[in-house]
Order: C-alpha cells, then structure tokens, then sequence
C-alpha cells in the first residue's frame, strides 16, 4: 500500500490509495458539493490512474451521519452519467460503509446499465474499520486523515509525543490541553498549596483517563480528577513533546555553561534563545513560568520553593536529544539556570508586550 | 588485599516517598526536614562487616521524577539488591512500585527486591487496608517482591533492618558471596536460615 497523490475535490478523499496496483477511491458523500464536478474528475482519474487496471470505489459519510440509500442512488446516478461504460466495468469491489443500508435495498438502486457489471461486486461494511476485510490497509498518515472525519475509527496518533504545534490552540497562542490545566489552577489555587504538589505523581490508570478525554478535546471533565493526576498529565505533556519546549541546541549549549556564569550573561542567552523559538513554545513558556513563580509563593505550605520546582520542570522543558551518564551533571546545571529563567519571567515578559498588540487578547475559556 | 567488596544497591520509587530521606538516616544518622527534590541519581556509602567480611555498599539513591527514569536505568545495571519505597500515606505509590519493579526486573533479574512502606509515624488512628502490613506481604508476595517492611525513616525504625536483611537476601540469591562462605559455606548457609527465621520472628511482633 503507498500513498500515491493528494485529492483536492471535497468529498473525493484527498487520501489516494493503492492496493498493489489498484487505486483506491474513497468518496465522503456528505462532504461532496458538486456531484457532477466530482464524477467528471473521477473519470479523468480512472483514464490516467494505472488506467488498464481494476479500481475499488469506497463510499460513506462522516461519522453520526448516516447514510441513507437515496444519497447512494443520487451519486450512482450521477457518475453513471459521467463515467463511460468501458472505464467503469474495470471496477473490482464498490463498497458502502453503512449501517442502516440493506444489501437487496443497494442492488436495487444500481442504474441499470451498470448492474450486470456490479454483480457480485457490490460490499456493504458497517464500519470504516472493517475495510480491513477487503484488503484495505491504510498507513498512518491516512488513519490519522480518516479518524479526523470518522470518529468510530479508532486509532488514533497517542496523546503525549506529537510536536507541540500537533495540539490545537487556543486563542490564547498554547495548547488547549495546557490552556485547560492552567485554567484548572486558576480555578482551583488551593490545591497548589497542597504539600508537594507537581511532585508527588498521581495514578497511571485515572492518567490514561484523563488523556483519553483530552484527545477528543473534551476538556471539561478535568475537574473531576485528583490534582496529581492532572499534574502528571501536566508533566508527561511537556517532557513527552517530540521536540522539547526549548530545543536540543539549547541544553547541549546550556549544559556546558559553568554553574556560576553571571545573571546578565544567562538572561542574554535565554533571550537570543526566546527570539529563535516558535510563538508558541514563548507563549507556553511564559505561561507556565507565571505558574511556578506564583506556586513558589506558597512555599511554607507546599514546601515547593522555586528550586524544587525547577528540578522537577526543568526536564519538561530541557532535555538531551540521547541521554547518557554525562547529563547527570548537565541536568544539575540546566536545573539551576531554569531556576533563574523562572525568578526572571517578568523581564521576559517586557519583551512580549512590547511585541504583542496593546488590545488584550480576551481569554476563552475552554470549560 | 584487603579491599572490601563494593555492593551497589540501589533505591528507586515513587517521588516523594523518602529515598533520599532513608540513605540519610542509614548513612548519617540525620533526618532533614527539608524536602529537596533530587536530580538525577546520587550515591553514599556505606561499610559494614558481615560474618566476618568487610563490604562496602554503594546505596544509589534514583530520583523519582518520572523525567529521569531513563537515566535511572544506567544506575540500575550491575546492582545487586534494590530498595522499592513507597508512602504509606498514599496508595499510588504501590501502583507506582509496580511499575519500578519491572523496569528493575528487566535490568537487573536475579537480584532481591524489597518493598518499603514508609512513613508508618505519619500514620494516625485506624488503618486503611493496604497500610496494614498484612495487606503489603501479601501484595509483595502476589507480585514477586522478595520481602516487604513497613519503615519510618523519621522515626528509624527498621532502617538498619532492611540494609541488612537485603544483604543476607543478596547472599541466600547467590548473587554476592563472602570470601569466607566460600569455604564454609554450609556452616554459613545454616546460621543464614537461622538469622532469617530470627528476622521473620521479629517482623510478626
């Protein structure tokens, strides 16, 4: 199976397959705006796509639609009009995902100078999933495609691990999912003032719950869950990230830095760091530091002072590309030189303002 | 000639469960009320004589930060026993020991695994069923942990205990020998089983 081209026609999945030398053509009916424009293009497909071999023609609608039989009969219709009798008796298998459609109610829609062709060639399969019976293997790229409009599609890329830019925003410029948790410690500053907290994991198994929510963006359960859970959520997020927050670069150069080069030298270093990082990793960043500073006020409480945190976020946001025995001693200097990036937070925040529009950005509140 | 054997052992666990804490007090006697988080891994040592051999332990203390476990898998190789803490005040840090108890297990499988209770001062009133130390034999028992102790650092209760214990665990595994078990090995191996069943009288008390 290989990816062969992109299609740009809506409804006419932009995800070309091929199965061995057969292409594959998936159609979203609902999604489809101008059926004729679809089928004309079809047929010029099916002249130059491989043209002397067979074809497999897969339709459905998005998920929670349901696909009526009227639907599939207005489609046929339209392409019987526009496809040549020649090019489509190539045809090896037409399969419609639909569970409502019965097979008899199918066969009798099929216009009839197509039906001695379609015998035997015609599937019905419930789900998007079971297209693995008929030898439809679909590669990462194409699941992940397909999931994003087919929600009983099940396998979906993992929550922790993407690059950050992978997680949708929020209008506030960083991840909803982060977006969510900082929000969930503004509501609840209590718990930030709990013995130990963003220290003391929570439980794998309310994380793995937690996650699974999150990744279909329904951020509003968070408050059903222990602080510890959503602070290891929290952490696994940031120091999962693909790439970290500040880059490879930046702990290889930072890490050979001595423990005692002065204030302005590091604040200079992280500066010239800040300017190269995307929008997003700043925003983040920011955020983030903004947090800990102010969770580093309750210190007689939390016993959290700003040095413990630093150990326990300066991984989430620092880290080597390969670890070895050499950044034991690395990681110590990067925990104190995050410690001072956290304390200085407010210089860094001049320079956003200074760069930022002077309307303030409302906040959406994502619960 | 004389140089005494090195035995590293290391301590893993949840954060937060009293790692550093435990080496402090085995090592120095000293009980810091200060709650520093550690970076990365860190090492004491530690002479005792056992039957007659001097041996020097080299007790690993693994941060518990789930960011530094990679590294801590360097630490893990060539141990030869290993600490599981957990908190007796939170029952996560038993689900958590599980998971330490495999990462240990594919690094370094012959070795003695204990699992550590602590904090057992901080305990107030009844006890909740798995801070009951019947509960935590049988749980080490289900999940394959040589043995299991319920400790208070603060308090250092059963600190020297477990060092101990996990020494004699080390010897009976065959996973260190002394000079002098080599040569009386029967007698030693007799007068472990008695230690053992002295030390297990002791824990049911």
């Amino acid at each position: 199976m290989q990816q062969q081209k992109c299609y740009v026609i809506p409804g006419l999945l932009n995800a070309g397959l091929l199965n061995g030398n057969q292409p594959i053509y998936i159609f979203i009916l609902n999604q489809i705006q101008d059926m004729k424009e679809v089928s004309l293009k079809m047929n010029s497909y099916l002249q130059t796509v491989n043209a002397f071999h067979p074809y497999t023609w897969v339709i459905c609608n998005q998920q929670t639609l349901q696909l009526e039989i009227s639907e599939v009969k207005q489609f046929l219709n339209q392409f019987c009009k526009n496809i040549p009798l020649q090019q489509f008796q190539r045809i090896d298998k037409l399969i419609i995902i639909s569970d409502t459609i019965q097979l008899q109610q199918l066969i009798n829609v099929i216009p009839s100078a197509w039906s001695t062709i379609l015998t035997n060639k015609i599937h019905l399969v419930l789900r998007l999933n079971q297209l693995i019976n008929h030898n439809i293997e679909l590669t990462q790229y194409q699941v992940e495609f397909l999931s994003r409009i087919n929600n009983t599609y099940q396998e979906e890329i993992p929550f922790y691990g993407r690059d950050i830019s992978e997680y949708p925003l929020a209008n506030t410029g960083v991840p909803e999912c982060l977006e969510a948790i900082l929000q969930y410690y503004d509501r609840h500053d209590d718990y930030l003032k709990k013995q130990g907290v963003f220290r003391i994991s929570g439980s794998v198994q309310q994380e793995q719950k937690l996650i699974q929510q999150f990744q279909i963006r329904n951020y509003s359960v968070i408050d059903d869950y222990d602080p510890d859970v959503v602070s290891t959520v929290f952490k696994n997020l940031l120091c999962q990230l693909k790439k970290p927050i500040f880059p490879f670069e930046m702990y290889d150069i930072l890490k050979e830095t001595q423990i005692n080069t002065s204030k302005e030298k590091l604040l200079e270093m992280f500066q010239v760091f800040f300017a190269y990082m995307p929008e997003v990793n700043r925003k983040t960043t920011k955020r983030i530091a903004e947090l800990l500073f102010h969770v580093a006020d309750y210190e007689s409480e939390n016993l959290m002072g700003l040095n413990n945190l630093s150990i326990v976020f300066a991984p989430c946001f620092l880290r080597p590309e390969q670890t070895n025995l050499s950044d034991l001693q690395g990681a110590k200097i990067v925990v104190h030189h995050f410690n001072l990036l956290v304390q200085n937070v407010e210089f860094f925040l001049q320079e956003f303002r200074i760069n930022r529009n002077s309307i303030p950005q409302k906040v959406q509140h994502l619960i | 000639m004389d140089e005494p054997q090195v035995v590293k052992i290391i301590v893993v666990g949840e954060s937060y469960a009293g790692k550093t804490s435990l080496l402090q007090q085995y090592c120095f006697n000293e009980f810091d009320h200060n709650h520093s988080a550690t970076i990365g891994c860190d090492f004491t040592l530690k002479w005792i004589t056992k039957n007659g051999t001097k041996l020097k332990l080299q007790i690993w203390d693994v941060a518990g930060q789930e960011r530094f476990q990679n590294l801590s898998k360097m630490f893990i190789r060539q141990a030869k026993g290993c600490l599981i803490m957990c908190d007796i005040t939170n029952k996560k840090s038993l689900e958590a020991a599980l998971s330490w108890r495999n990462v240990v297990k594919d690094i370094a499988d012959e070795v003695p695994i204990f699992l550590i209770q602590n904090k057992t001062d901080l305990l107030q009133g009844e006890r909740e069923e798995y801070q009951t130390e019947e509960y935590l034999n049988q749980f080490a028992q289900q999940h394959n942990f040589t043995r299991s102790y319920q400790i208070s650092v603060k308090l250092n209760d059963k600190v020297d205990l477990i060092f101990y214990e996990l020494v004699e665990s080390m010897i009976e595994k065959g996973v260190i020998k002394l000079e002098e078990s080599i040569i009386k090995s029967s007698f030693v191996i007799k007068n472990d089983n008695n230690d053992r069943n002295k030390a297990k009288k002791k824990e049911c008390c």
